[in-house]
């Protein structure tokens, strides 16, 4: 299986609307049934408090930085216990994707097409889902940038449009609410909001190009999310009144209904209706990835593409099953959800974390030691980043280097960011003989190189003091033997990412300042 | 009865599209696996186009972890 990684934007992005997800729809209606008009509130509260869930999630994701979710379970659980959670895990992930299926199908029958079965949209959806996972990660993180940008112009017309029909008075009074149901709505809120988000660690230490940058782009997409829902809950209330929002099964599709401007702009609730399908589609895209990832990970088959067929079959069956009928899945995502998803993505994480750190399982020393194992690829390509983003790890692979190579020269510079590293390690490269390891190096420093070139371009768009630091290393690094190479590797850089929009423009850049150096 | 055909025959056409493919590469496993999951698939689409009353598995969890959400709410209130 290639490798397929997506750059640290496009996974902001994908955090974002993956955030907002199902929960644009329905999470108005079951806040506010518990905390009146104060659910705003509960909202802004719910998303304060997801943040340090999702320290939790990059703190796990920087204890395994080239594995997914599942194979960390693994790792870290040993074998046995390990397959047990994880099986867990994948099982939450395919039930949800159901359940989304589900959604989606339900609110086009209950708003926009009654007569039509709820079978209909389920397949049309899980076709579209169903290919998407065919063409992998990056083609699906491209077309997130597209819909990022179709969201944002809708939401925005949106809040435009709506703004004329608020009343003030559908809010107050404000903080009025007893603390025991603000507390049940703000868990609704963060269990249907932040709890699912771990589901994005199948891809964010492993298949993001920068981790450094998609750290940070992890925390702005879920906090631009939850700014999105804290919008949307306000409007609903705002314009609708706290008992017709509690009431609705779909608040915000009542709430673009009443978008009319001089009674000649209305009706077009349609329109918006996009704005949480794009969001839906990022979701269950998500889950139905991660089932598959996971599955073809525990049975460590090393092609996950034909297992997308039979579980996009398997989803589009459990979408008609899992809910009889809207009251079941009420109470459903109400009592059951909530703890079911608290165990599996909030305690789990917590616990993989807590015995990572009793078993002293760091990220990059797994690294070195698995060198030789057949996972090379996978392991080569993130090395430069996870040095780049931990600094203790930096120790750690200057004594590999003093080990591998009696260059000098190179562990001096070893010190410094993930270029100058990966610069270092194909000098090594060049130095070793070896015969049995001379495929795999290459092949290691060559991934290294390519991908370090569109991390530094990335780093270099979004932190100025990185890029200094880049460049003053740099040279330094100025000796005979490493601007050929260099050379020549960006050149291979250029030709395998080539098809990445955002690596291209960096991989230039670079080519034309090295000869200078 | 007709639509239970119909995916019978798209299940037909996927097996047949990716099995020889891991034969010519001795998955075994990935055969196993992708068989398992497809006759799962198979099931329980024809199942449900012959209107068979299959009980929700999400109704498995909720009875999992009703105690615990009982327990929850008794100590809230």
């Amino acid at each position: 299986m290639e490798k397929e990684i997506i750059s640290s934007r496009q996974f902001m992005i994908i955090t974002l609307l993956f955030s907002i997800g199902t929960a644009i729809l329905i999470i108005p209606a079951s806040v506010t049934s518990e905390a009146k008009q104060d659910a705003w509130i509960a909202a802004i509260i719910g998303v304060v408090i997801s943040l340090p869930i999702l320290k939790l999630f990059v703190a796990l994701g920087n204890k395994t930085p080239t594995l997914t979710f599942v194979e960390a379970n693994e790792k870290i659980l040993g074998r046995f216990f390990g397959k047990f959670t994880a099986i867990g895990f994948v099982l939450i992930c395919l039930l949800s994707a159901g359940e989304l299926l589900y959604f989606i199908g339900i609110f086009m029958k209950t708003e926009i097409m009654p007569e039509t079965p709820t079978m209909a949209f389920a397949f049309m959806f899980s076709i579209i889902i169903i290919y998407a996972a065919f063409l992998g990660i990056e083609v699906f993180a491209r077309s997130a940038e597209i819909l990022f940008a179709i969201f944002l112009l809708i939401l925005f017309f949106f809040v435009v449009f709506i703004a004329p029909s608020i009343q003030i008075e559908n809010i107050q009074p404000i903080m009025e609410t007893p603390k025991k149901s603000l507390f049940f709505s703000i868990i609704r809120f963060i269990s249907l909001f932040s709890f699912p988000i771990v589901v994005l660690l199948m891809i964010f230490p492993s298949a993001v190009n920068v981790q450094k940058s998609a750290q940070k782009g992890f925390y702005i997409g879920a906090i631009l999310g939850g700014i999105v829902l804290i919008t949307i809950i306000t409007l609903s209330i705002l314009v609708l009144g706290p008992a017709n929002t509690a009431s609705r099964t779909f608040p915000s599709y009542a709430l673009a209904q009443r978008i009319s401007i001089g009674n000649f702009l209305q009706r077009i609730e349609v329109i918006m209706a996009a704005m949480w399908i794009i969001t839906i589609f990022i979701r269950t895209f998500m889950y139905f990835y991660a089932s598959v990832i996971g599955i073809a990970q525990l049975c460590k088959i090393k092609n996950h593409r034909p297992l997308i067929f039979p579980l996009g079959m398997i989803i589009l069956g459990l979408s008609q099953i899992v809910h009889p009928n809207i009251i079941h899945s009420d109470i459903y995502n109400r009592d059951t959800w909530p703890i079911f998803a608290f165990i599996l993505m909030i305690l789990l994480p917590l616990v993989l974390l807590l015995v990572a750190k009793i078993r002293k399982i760091n990220g990059n020393q797994g690294d070195n030691t698995q060198c030789i194992s057949s996972t090379q690829n996978e392991n080569g390509s993130t090395n430069g980043n996870t040095t780049q983003s931990q600094s203790t790890s930096n120790g750690s692979n200057v004594s590999q280097h003093e080990s591998s190579s009696n260059n000098g020269h190179n562990t001096s510079q070893n010190a410094g960011s993930s270029n100058n590293d990966s610069s270092a390690q194909n000098a090594n490269n060049s130095n070793n003989t070896i015969s049995t390891q001379s495929d795999c190096n290459s092949n290691d420093g060559n991934a290294t190189q390519s991908i370090s070139n569109s991390n530094n371009g990335n780093a270099s768009q979004s932190t100025s003091s990185s890029n200094n630091e880049n460049s003053t290393l740099s040279e330094s690094n100025s000796t005979a033997e490493n601007a050929p190479q260099s050379m020549s590797d960006n050149d291979t850089g250029n030709t395998t990412q080539n098809d990445s929009d955002t690596g291209n423009t960096p991989n230039s850049d670079k080519n034309g300042k090295s000869p200078d150096k | 009865m007709m639509m239970a055909i119909f995916i019978l025959i798209i299940s037909a056409v996927i097996a047949f599209a990716f099995i020889p493919t891991f034969k010519k590469n001795r998955e075994t496993k990935t055969i196993v696996i992708f068989s398992i999951l497809l006759l799962l698939g198979t099931a329980l689409n024809i199942a449900i186009l012959l209107k068979v009353k299959i009980p929700s598995p999400l109704d498995l969890i909720t009875y999992i972890f009703s105690p615990i959400k009982d327990y929850i709410v008794s100590l809230t209130k």
